[in-house]
């Protein structure tokens, strides 16, 4: 077994059309920001090298998905083997806010993953740099009863940026790459590697004409 | 004189596509005359064209080392635009959009295409139930194989590699290619193991699971199956390789009757009953003999990987005469289900031959390859191979045996360059004679090119007015040299040469009906029993 150096994480970012998805990706890969709105068509890719714990090589693997429910048919495949998710709304957008927990059932449905209750998300909220009075009112108290509530609630390390400004971005995705780590390690850890036992060996009298190829 | 055959109402295949028109000479219908009477004013050429200057691929004024570095070789630190001059592209990813294997570019460079082709394939699934099998966009064909938790991606550029089987209506070689890379993973983890891995958690890293000798054999055999050239510089037996993939034959070994039945029963005679197959194959490459229960067969693919692995796991042994191989190998289309477990053993025959007093010089390599499926058997398949050396070391006519394995050049008449047979008669395995191989990069790549557009043109029915076989099919291809062949229901021959056509024909039967005469030295090398 070689002992690949890099750990590859598929990263998904989930979340309400417009509150920053595609930016707050490409602030953290390239270090850029664009002031024009372009509505993301189906979906992106693009990949971040970084270093965890000072000696830890992953490789991110970000998929950027289109808000719009439109795109919304693209479902399993994006979902699905992800090794963490990013659900993000709009400081400005209350009804963004509102959705994190629709978007969280939806990654669950479509992604399968084996144990929800384990699987690790974070939360953004993005575009802080704004005035404010454009703000959603009392933010922190809805916020706490969103992450707090006792029932399917999103109890979730929440961050907040500004894609702008590169605000917090690259310290979010540190957080999403490190519990994805953990994550996989606590997997390997439980001996999940269906490794090296070459016992399934093929009982010939008993398969017969299974055993049997067809030329 | 040839034998009269007479062409069917059909015309004869004139398949012209992609070829410069100075190179050609366009050939007529023929119909209802005799081939021996057709007449060509196409005057051939020696056989000295550069494969750069075919219509194989991109036109580019660069030396021959230089073009197959920027568009054939792999390599796997590139830049966008070095990615995109390369020709022939491979991935492998999980159904999760993570890369598993790629023949170019690092990681950085692949992720995208990895999640793009996820999720295209995805959305066809989705939305019309459908796998995606073949994105044709003209001058780039995208293929797909879907096996879930895996899949398997091909994009190629390349000129032989665009045009459908005209038999098959499929684009074959593309398909194999995918089927071939698919085999491999079965062939080192077992379907179980992957399955298994996937299971409870889509995020799975096959890479893990996987070493540097497994990408590197990966490697190889893209560029074989692709190319007919070595992922390394040694391209012994890599146009060997691609040949008996596209006709689907295992190549066989010349070897006379009296030496072939004598080792037949040596493997009879010593075979335990844990045995299930055995072979004796000459360097890995060529069965001498093989034994095998009546009520189960094993494919060609399946002893190409499994030769294949042993060769690789051999080149890494300093020794590889003292040593005793016993390795777990899945063969998937026997059963893909689980592992059987090979024993290897190889002597060198000239190092058993004493002539006035001297061993031969040239080492020629012998392998037993005893497969049992139960893991516990070692000592006891192991004492059967030592019975079985001793018998051979004993046998009068060994001297014999290392003369036939060491001149295995078949004498070709003047027009024919090269020649590919497939028996259709022994079904207990598919096999070839394939006649000395080409070496250099440049023959490969044209006798890749030539064979390829053969396989995949459409043949004419020839209706036989004489004697014994049935109808027999002609096609062929005119380039500065003939490609043609001719099957009937128990051969197919495929050849390359540069004379007249009926030169030619008249001179691939003479081959023919010497293989034919020759059958029991080429063929007959399989022996069944009673499991």
């Amino acid at each position: 077994m070689s002992g690949r150096k890099k750990t590859l994480l598929k990263v998904i970012i989930l979340g309400d059309s417009g509150v920053g998805k595609t930016s707050l990706m490409q602030q953290f890969v390239n270090n850029k920001f664009s002031h024009q709105y372009k509505a993301t068509i189906g979906a992106d890719f693009l990949t971040k090298d970084i270093t965890i714990d000072g000696n830890k090589q992953v490789t991110l693997q970000i998929w950027d998905t289109a808000g719009q429910e439109r795109f919304q048919s693209l479902g399993v495949a994006f979902y699905r083997g992800a090794d963490c998710c990013v659900l993000c709304y709009d400081v400005t957008n209350e009804k963004s806010l509102n959705n994190l927990s629709s978007w969280k059932d939806e990654f669950l449905v479509q992604s399968n993953v084996s144990n929800p209750q384990d699987f690790p998300f974070i939360i953004i909220g993005n575009k802080i740099d704004v005035d404010e009075n454009k703000k959603i009112s009392s933010l922190s108290k809805k916020l706490n009863n969103i992450t707090n509530n006792q029932l399917g609630g999103l109890n979730y390390p929440v961050f907040e940026t500004s894609a702008k400004d590169a605000i917090n971005v690259e310290s979010a995705f540190e957080v999403v790459a490190k519990m994805a780590l953990q994550q996989e390690e606590l997997n390997d850890a439980n001996g999940n590697d269906v490794s090296d036992d070459y016992n399934d060996a093929i009982n010939i009298h008993l398969e017969g004409d299974s055993g049997n190829c067809a030329c | 004189m040839l034998p009269r055959l007479t062409v069917s109402t059909q015309a004869v295949t004139n398949y012209t596509a992609g070829l410069p028109e100075n190179d050609l000479s366009i050939q007529t219908t023929v119909s209802n005359s005799d081939l021996s009477d057709l007449a060509f004013n196409g005057v051939a050429k020696v056989n000295n064209t550069h494969f750069q200057s075919l219509d194989i691929f991109p036109k580019d004024n660069s030396s021959e080392d230089e073009y197959l570095d920027k568009f054939v070789y792999p390599g796997k630190d590139l830049n966008n635009n070095q990615f995109n001059d390369k020709l022939k592209q491979f991935f492998i990813l999980s159904s999760s959009g993570k890369p598993i294997y790629s023949l170019n570019g690092g990681d950085e460079l692949i992720i995208g295409f990895t999640g793009l082709i996820t999720t295209i394939i995805s959305s066809f699934q989705h939305q019309l139930n459908e796998d995606i099998v073949v994105i044709d966009s003209g001058d780039v064909k995208i293929s797909v194989l879907n096996r879930d938790p895996l899949i398997l991606v091909s994009i190629s550029k390349i000129n032989y590699e665009m045009s459908m089987n005209q038999i098959t209506n499929d684009y074959q070689q593309l398909k194999n290619q995918l089927h071939s890379l698919y085999n491999y993973l079965l062939c080192i983890l077992s379907r179980p193991t992957i399955t298994k891995s996937f299971q409870n958690r889509m995020n799975y890293d096959l890479r893990k699971m996987l070493t540097d000798v497994d990408f590197k054999n990966l490697d190889d055999m893209a560029m074989k199956l692709t190319y007919g050239l070595s992922g390394d510089s040694d391209n012994d037996d890599s146009f060997e390789f691609f040949l008996s993939q596209l006709v689907n034959g295992f190549p066989t070994s010349k070897i006379s009757y009296t030496i072939r039945s004598k080792l037949n029963s040596l493997l009879l005679h010593h075979r335990i009953d844990e045995i299930l197959f055995g072979l004796l194959t000459s360097n890995l490459r060529r069965i001498i003999t093989m034994i095998k229960p009546k009520v189960h067969n094993i494919s060609n693919s399946d002893i190409d990987f499994l030769l294949r692995i042993i060769k690789n796991n051999n080149k890494n042994i300093k020794d590889i005469e003292t040593e005793d191989l016993w390795i777990p190998i899945c063969l998937p289309e026997f059963n893909s289900n689980g592992f059987v477990y090979v024993y290897v053993k190889t002597f060198d025959l000239a190092k058993i031959l004493v002539i006035d007093g001297k061993y031969y010089e040239d080492s020629q390599l012998i392998n037993i390859v005893l497969i049992s499926t139960n893991k516990n058997n070692f000592f006891k398949v192991k004492e059967m191979a030592n019975k079985i050396i001793e018998n051979i070391i004993q046998l009068e006519l060994k001297d014999k045996l290392y003369q036939e394995l060491s001149n295995y050049t078949i004498n070709l008449p003047p027009t024919i360059n090269h020649f590919v047979y497939r028996d259709l008669k022994h079904k207990d395995l598919k096999q070839c004679l394939i006649s000395n191989n080409p070496k250099d990069c440049n023959s490969i790549i044209k006798y890749v090119y030539y064979y390829s557009n053969l396989y995949n043109s459409k043949s004419s029915t020839i209706q036989s007015l004489t004697q014994e076989s049935g109808n027999r099919k002609l096609s062929y291809i005119k380039y500065d040299v003939i490609t043609f062949s001719i099957i009937d229901d128990n051969y197919e021959f495929y050849a390359i040469g540069s004379g007249e056509l009926s030169d030619l024909i008249s001179d691939g039967l003479k081959v023919v009906k010497w293989i034919k005469s020759n059958d029991k030295r080429f063929f007959g090398n399989v022996v069944k029993f009673n499991f």
